[in-house]
């Protein structure tokens, strides 16, 4: 089932039991033995609702089987310090040179290919 | 006696009309689910945990389907004959390593270097053999692309046998355990699975921080090959003679680090004040990414080959060995570099340079090993 439709049903189920819980309720104050059948209506379609609520929010978080990072590639010159960075190619590596500076002429090289990702421990 | 004994419970248990009949279906109702629950408890838990195990041998044999067809993919586009192609992947996929006999253990690390130098040009020819138009270096990745689909497929293999073997004897502990173990599994299975496009593209990996520290140290100095993948360079620092061995990029090449010092040291004698060692660690959990930290001791890391050579050298030359060490997470350590670590190279040459004015002096000689993976790290 796509995360979404479980979502959506797991809301539906979360709005019946709330209905059922108020039935309930108002059965207790007026005395009525129908109260137990509410509550445990309600509490059945919490139950379902939370599984199916878990269940998606698992499927949300899931990764991908392989995960294909957007990798840059620095460019630096040797001579002003002027920097780009593009993304990276196949064949770049660190300290590969990388012709002439648009700036001002001098020659360049590749000093860093990296990922850019959060930097909050794991 | 039916109705006396009715009218009894009735007085025992203060029932109106009907409650025993409620009284009986309500004993009746506990005393099965008790009896089903006793009986069927762990069956019912055995089954639960195998869905959520099988679930993740499910992923796994994705990941390692995965891995195999992107080695594939990367072979045939660099001219890797289609007949035949896949036959020989997967029996590269089946390769295995015994480990020499440790019974009289004196002299097993070398018939242990002995297996893993043969081991490593076996896969280098068959890489070349399956890929015929790939420059050296590439085929130095693509032996570790290789590598990494063999991992997974024997990591697939086994907790697959363990599910299996749990499945048939219906053994909750087999189950249990697996079912323990499986978050720590799948963690490996994701660094390798990371792993894969990083070799395929030749990008940096988080482990060769400390050949990009030394590659840093390097960079526009003339260098030569020391010994076998490895190289050193003549580098001054702060008035310090320094040789500066890393693995020759930018080839997936780790090189000999443990020889190249071994040789070194017994070139340069007693000139030599200290050696240090720049390597990636892995950190706890709760710790930074890239975070560096300095200690004593030899940090080569793999099957210990290496480290064992410079420890037995330093039982005969009395020279200092300390460490740098670059903190990251086992996943970051075979994917792509991330950029905490890029910046933290520069951090750990700082490192170097303090660590040099505390225990060298003007004029000394140090020997700076940047360890690890050259993939994507020239020099």
């Amino acid at each position: 089932m796509p995360a979404r439709t479980s979502l959506a049903i797991s809301m539906t189920l979360l709005v019946l039991a709330i209905v059922f819980m108020i039935m309930g309720m108002r059965y207790m104050l007026q005395g009525d033995e129908v109260v137990s059948t509410a509550m445990l209506a309600a509490a059945m379609a919490l139950t379902i609702a939370s599984w199916l609520t878990s269940r998606s929010v698992a499927a949300a978080r899931e990764t991908p089987i392989i995960r294909m990072f957007e990798v840059s590639t620095e460019l630096t010159c040797s001579s002003c310090g002027f920097k780009e960075v593009r993304a990276f190619r196949q064949g770049d590596y660190v300290f590969k040179p990388a012709g002439a500076c648009p700036r001002c002429g001098g020659e360049r090289f590749i000093t860093a290919i990296f990922r850019e990702e959060g930097s909050t421990p794991t | 006696m039916v109705p006396a004994l009715d009218r009894l419970l009735a007085w025992l248990f203060d029932l109106g009309e009907g409650g025993l009949t409620d009284l009986l279906a309500s004993a009746i109702f506990i005393f099965t689910s008790m009896a089903f629950f006793a009986l069927f408890g762990q069956k019912i838990q055995i089954w639960l945990t195998l869905r959520q195990v099988g679930a993740s041998v499910d992923k796994l044999r994705l990941m390692r389907d995965k891995g195999r067809n992107l080695a594939l993919e990367a072979l045939k586009t660099l001219g890797g004959v289609e007949h035949g192609l896949e036959e020989k992947v997967d029996r590269f996929l089946e390769h295995f390593a015994l480990e020499p006999e440790s019974m009289d253990p004196a002299g097993v690390v070398w018939k242990l270097e002995r297996i893993l130098d043969v081991r490593e040009k076996k896969f280098l020819d068959e890489v070349r053999r399956m890929a015929p138009k790939a420059d050296e270096a590439t085929i130095y990745n693509l032996e570790g692309l290789l590598e990494a689909a063999t991992a997974l497929n024997v990591l697939y293999k086994v907790v697959r046998h363990y599910y299996l073997l749990g499945k048939k004897t219906s053994s909750f502990y087999i189950v249990a355990q697996l079912q323990m173990l499986m978050p720590l599994l799948m963690k490996t299975a994701r660094a390798y699975a990371d792993a894969l496009s990083a070799f395929k593209e030749g990008q940096p990996i988080g482990d060769g921080i400390g050949a990009l520290v030394a590659a840093k140290l390097i960079h526009g100095r003339p260098f030569k090959r020391l010994v076998k993948d490895t190289i050193v360079a003549e580098v001054e620092m702060d008035g310090r003679r320094a040789y500066v061995v890393k693995a020759e990029g930018p080839g997936a090449k780790v090189g000999k680090p443990g020889e190249a010092v071994r040789k070194l040291l017994e070139e340069l004698g007693d000139e030599v004040k200290a050696v240090i060692f720049v390597d990636a660690t892995v950190k706890l959990e709760g710790e930074e990414t890239g975070e560096v930290v300095d200690g004593i001791g030899v940090a080569i890391g793999g099957p210990g080959v290496e480290k064992f050579k410079v420890e037995e050298v330093s039982l005969k030359k009395e020279v200092p060995f300390y460490s740098i060490l670059i903190k990251e997470d086992v996943e970051e350590a075979i994917s792509p570099m991330k950029k905490e670590l890029v910046r933290s190279a520069d951090k750990a040459v700082e490192h170097i340079r303090s660590l040099l004015a505390e225990v060298t002096e003007e004029g000394d000689t140090v020997i700076i090993v940047g360890v690890g993976n050259t993939m994507g790290i020239g020099q």
